[in-house]
């Protein structure tokens, strides 16, 4: 084998090599966290953990579901549901912008944070629970 | 023998400067030139920073320490 066929050779398996790095980087999910817990985040979190059993009430009731926005929608007029759903979406905002910025997401990183949410609210709905479709449809889960 | 390996020394380090090599720009700082990088954003890495966060959420407050 020439000298030639051998630089060949290596050049190839280092390239493949090289190939193989970043499709395997591309099959792993990438990762996005909440880079800096901030106390605004913080707050938010600890607001939804706080009003979680209400929220969930709402919807069993039918006055509350779960839209294609990742947030809490109105499908019953009630006065004390709706000052839960307007503050539990602010808490929601909070942290899906938080997302974003921390892990620069760009312009184009809030709809797909809001829709990774939706589909995540969505599969963690119960029997009943009315959920928003991508095109827009109501359904009971 | 010897020749081979530093042969194939060479050719790793051309591979990996061609890999990674880093471009500096020269230009006049008074006219900055912006450049609008696509950002791809991975959903199923998304879904599961979003099933992390509402699981967190529906165990619901947290708990003062009951133990010693």
């Amino acid at each position: 084998m020439t000298m030639f066929h051998r630089k060949g050779i290596i050049l190839i398996f280092l390239l493949l090599l090289s190939g193989l790095s970043h499709f395997s980087q591309a099959l792993a999910a990438a990762n996005y966290d909440i880079k800096q817990m901030t106390p605004a985040i913080q707050q938010a979190l600890s607001n939804r953990q706080a009003r979680y059993m209400s929220i969930q009430d709402w919807k069993t009731q039918g006055v509350l579901g779960e839209n294609n926005q990742g947030l809490v929608s109105m499908l019953k007029n009630h006065p004390e549901a709706a000052s839960l759903a307007a503050a539990e979406n602010l808490d929601r905002d909070v942290i899906y912008q938080a997302i974003v910025d921390q892990n620069g997401l760009g312009p184009v990183g809030l709809p797909k944070v809001r829709l990774a949410f939706s589909e995540v609210q969505h599969d963690k709905a119960r029997p009943g629970d009315s959920i928003q479709l991508a095109s827009g449809a109501w359904v009971q889960k | 023998m010897k020749q081979d390996a530093v042969n194939a020394i060479q050719l790793m380090f051309m591979v990996f400067f061609l890999a990674g090599c880093t471009v500096k720009a020269v230009g006049d700082p008074n006219r900055p030139i912006t450049i609008n990088a696509n950002v791809v954003v991975d959903i199923r890495g998304l879904k599961n920073t979003a099933t992390n966060i509402e699981d967190m959420v529906a165990q619901g407050p947290t708990q003062p320490n009951q133990g010693g």
